[in-house]
């Protein structure tokens, strides 16, 4: 992979994004690997990641079918530099780690390993590293989310997969909260109690942080700007009728209402036979149909990312 | 639940909503929480998703109507000062009957709080007399003169206040108030 300014290679930081779901099936993987392919077509050196250890399956998101090395690799070896695990693909600007192995499993990395795997993902040498996570709301699979600079989740209209974002984001919070002080557990526990005394069960966690910020300011405080730090982002996928269009709105108001949380809405895609059609052929389905209003999309979705980031890094914007 | 929220929380819109930008923000937020919606239904019960629909009944009711949105915003110690100006443009021009409505002097290139208190005085107007036409207190009129608009609860009130003590000493009010802000700027 060749990068064209190689003053900046040495410094550049990538920015981690990681791509999650509360249930399997909705298409993160499909995300995950097709926003790859548009960083790289915006020349911006862009690695997927496949964290979906245990049923690994990002590569054929890209037309890899075998990959060589994986990120197994990088446990069972002292001192190896995981760019030497960047899968080549023909594309450029655009590479990939698989995790494809039978002898990995999300559920079962231990601690020190999920710690190795994180440490190195900030050494990829790379604009853009994407974690494609799997389904579910295992610690580890939290813990890649919430490490990551950028989370995105991706849902599809319908009522079971919505419900599980929502699962996934309540198990998030509760996560992203559980390094607090203790004494901040125990008045937390004291809200939750009174809320069920009064109305017979818990509220809305906005409604949770607006009795914390009435009762205990500084406690509340605190889980507020523990809050803040989560970039959370939106892609809805599949959709099939023009009602579901608002589905991304709603869902952005309803964060801000329950959770208190905002969200961005980065695009939205459309169910398209042609995704499956890709998969058959062995080639990404970005490449394959850039001129799909998908592929278009998320080509968008790319561009905004990435001129966002400029702003930030320029200091434009804070 | 959504018990302690405000009317625009409630709309989740902003305190400088336009009129469009409520009807537009209810309309949505009514689509969001209808019965069955996708994106509602599994956080709330239909029970707390009845009582949000009357909170955003209410609040609609109250915001769309610039009198009661107006009333309101006090209750919320909300003064939009853009906004507020407008309402008020619609709802209460400045009278015009004032003091000196026949013949007006030229806006002098630089307008100070001193500039309008010779030019009051050139006219033999007092500040009582100001005072009772207009219903502004001696002590905001002669906060005016002195420069003090530290003396205001907000730009609004120094730009109404101004704007009818203008009118009182025969100056052309929106002129009088652009120098006299430039001035306060400088
Ligand atoms: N926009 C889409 N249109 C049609 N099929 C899609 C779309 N997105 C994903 N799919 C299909 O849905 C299935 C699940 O997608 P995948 O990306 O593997 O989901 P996940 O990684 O969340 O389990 C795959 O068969 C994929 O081809
Ligand atoms: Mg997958």
């Amino acid at each position: 992979m060749t990068v064209k300014n190689t003053a900046t290679t040495k410094q550049r930081q990538p920015l981690i994004w990681a791509v999650a779901s509360g249930k399997g099936g909705v298409g993160k993987s499909f995300v995950a690997a097709n926003l790859t392919m548009a960083f790289a077509a915006h020349e911006k050196k862009a690695v997927l990641v496949d964290l979906d250890l245990g049923s690994a399956n990002a590569h054929t998101c890209l037309g890899i079918n075998h990959p060589k090395t994986t990120l197994s690799q990088l446990l069972r070896h002292k001192n190896i530099d995981i760019n030497s695990l960047v899968e080549p693909s023909n594309t450029p600007f655009m590479g990939l780690i698989s995790g494809s192995s039978d002898d990995l499993d999300m559920a079962n990395l231990k601690h020190f390993q999920k710690l190795k795997v994180m440490r190195n993902l900030r050494h990829l040498d790379a604009d853009f590293v994407i974690l494609d996570l799997g389904a579910g709301t295992g610690f580890n699979t939290l813990d890649f989310f919430l490490y990551a600079d950028q989370g995105l989740l991706t849902v599809m209209p319908e009522p079971t997969s919505v419900e599980n974002t929502y699962r996934f984001v309540k198990s998030l919070l509760t996560r992203q909260l559980r390094s607090l002080p203790k004494q901040s557990h125990a008045l937390m526990n004291d809200i939750l109690i009174e809320q069920k005394k009064d109305y017979g069960k818990i509220q809305s966690f906005a409604q949770f942080l607006a009795d914390m910020l009435e009762k205990h300011p500084e406690h509340g405080k605190n889980i507020q700007g523990n809050l803040q730090k989560l970039q959370l982002n939106l892609v809805v996928n599949q959709m099939m009728d023009p009602a579901d269009t608002k589905l991304g709105d709603a869902m952005q108001i309803i964060f801000h209402k329950y959770f208190s949380l905002n969200l961005n809405l980065l695009g939205c895609l459309h169910h398209d036979v042609h995704v499956t059609q890709a998969l058959k052929q062995r080639q990404s389905y970005y490449q394959l149909f850039p001129q799909s209003r998908n592929a278009i999309c998320l080509h968008r979705m790319a561009e905004k990312v990435i001129k966002t980031q400029q702003i930030k890094t320029n200091g434009v914007v804070n | 639940m959504a018990s302690q929220d405000n009317h625009y929380d409630t709309l989740q819109i902003s305190t400088h909503a336009t009129t469009a930008d409520i009807i537009n923000a209810y309309r949505d937020i009514k689509l969001i929480f209808q019965e069955n919606s996708l994106a509602a239904y599994s956080l709330y019960s239909a029970e707390e998703i009845a009582t949000i629909n009357q909170q955003i009944e209410e609040a609609y009711v109250i915001l769309s109507n610039s009198q009661t949105r107006l009333s309101y915003d006090i209750t919320l110690h909300i003064h939009d000062v853009e906004r507020a100006e407008k309402e008020v443009s619609h709802h209460m021009p400045i009278e015009s009957n004032n003091l000196q409505s026949a013949e007006t002097t030229p806006v002098p290139s630089e307008v100070s709080g001193k500039v309008l208190q010779s030019i009051r005085e050139s006219h033999a107007i007092t500040l009582l007399q100001i005072a009772e036409k207009t219903n502004i207190s001696l002590a905001h009129l002669k906060a005016i003169e002195a420069n003090q608009s530290s003396a205001f609860p907000g730009v609004f009130y120094l730009k109404s206040y101004l704007k009818q003590y203008a009118s009182c000493i025969g100056l052309e009010p929106c002129l009088t108030w652009e120098k006299y802000l430039k001035t306060l700027k400088d």
